[in-house]
């Protein structure tokens, strides 16, 4: 299946997911005020390689901003993850904040209160 | 002549930072975050002050946007909204402003009481309940933008309804966002 690199915009994040090495990542700004619009190719290509997913499976979350319309979305994907660790394949999270971001911090901590995932909190220095 | 400087004087006794007028646009809303991303950088606030004001105030845009999106105005003029940015010594006030429909006053009350009524833990609770079982809305919403407000701000909501015309209210909305 083909890889998805999404450069970032204002209101959108930087997209990077390659099906090959497993590696998940989505960066920068996630505002847009219609969040579905842009995570619905994301959710699709999820859908797809959950069916056949890389021996190992890691999804980083390293965001500025994100706002509630796209904490749903975030959520759903997450929870496609979820499916993929089920079924025993190595998957695991990366969720990353800036030194002092206490409500960055606080929302990994939501997430992973809600989902059975490995979510690792990573503070950058 | 109108009297700008008279304008001028209030706001800046008001210690209003920015001002606006009109309808609220999807390339006006990039353009206000924008002014106030450089505006927030020109005063070296500190990083989570920013972060928080920042936040806020794409809510409360958000907010207007989607809610416009979704309502069918009579007349243009219902479309136009007022924003407001205060800095005062101990916090940011982001105070916004637009038509309603009545319909809409009661269910913004309850929720708005009911966040004013909750301590940071419950807020917490309950922004995680309305995230696992609210499907969004058409225009994109989840509905959680009022939560995520008051966790954001630690302070309570204030609001104002002001019977406008016919079947629309004025609704007035101020987030206060401590600074660091």
């Amino acid at each position: 299946m083909e890889n998805i690199k999404l450069e970032g915009t204002g209101r959108t994040p930087e997209i990077s997911f390659n099906s090959q090495t497993g590696n998940l990542v989505i960066s920068g700004r996630s505002i847009p005020e219609n969040s579905i619009a842009f995570y619905q190719p994301l959710f699709d290509w999820l859908d797809e390689y959950i069916k056949k997913p890389s021996l190992d499976t890691i999804f980083e979350f390293n965001l500025e901003y994100f706002n509630t319309s796209s904490s749903k979305c975030i959520l759903d994907m997450l929870r496609k993850l979820e499916l993929l660790s089920e079924r025993q394949h190595n998957t695991s999270v990366k969720w990353y904040f800036d030194e002092g971001d206490e409500d960055m911090e606080e929302s990994g901590n939501d997430f992973k209160s809600l989902i059975n995932l490995d979510i690792e909190l990573v503070m950058k220095s | 002549m109108l009297d700008v400087y008279n304008y001028y004087k209030q706001m800046q006794e008001e210690s209003v930072i920015l001002y606006f007028k009109g309808e609220i646009t999807n390339s006006l809303l990039t353009s206000i975050l924008q002014m106030v991303d450089d505006r927030l950088e020109h005063k070296s606030e500190d990083v989570k002050t920013k972060k928080k004001v920042f936040s806020v105030l794409l809510e409360c845009l958000q907010n207007i946007y989607n809610y416009q999106q979704v309502s069918e105005f009579g007349s243009e003029h219902l479309l136009s909204a007022a924003l407001m940015i205060r800095r005062t010594d101990d916090a940011y006030h982001i105070i916004t402003g637009n038509f309603v429909e009545n319909t809409m006053v009661d269910t913004l009350k309850e929720k708005i009481d009911r966040v004013n009524s909750l301590d940071a833990d419950e807020l917490k609770e309950f922004y995680k309940e309305i995230l696992v079982v609210n499907e969004p809305t058409p225009s994109g919403g989840a509905g959680l933008g009022i939560i995520d407000m008051a966790r954001k701000s630690g302070n309570k909501i204030l609001y104002h309804f002001e019977d406008s015309e016919n079947e629309y209210s004025f609704y007035s909305l101020e987030v206060k966002v401590p600074i660091k």
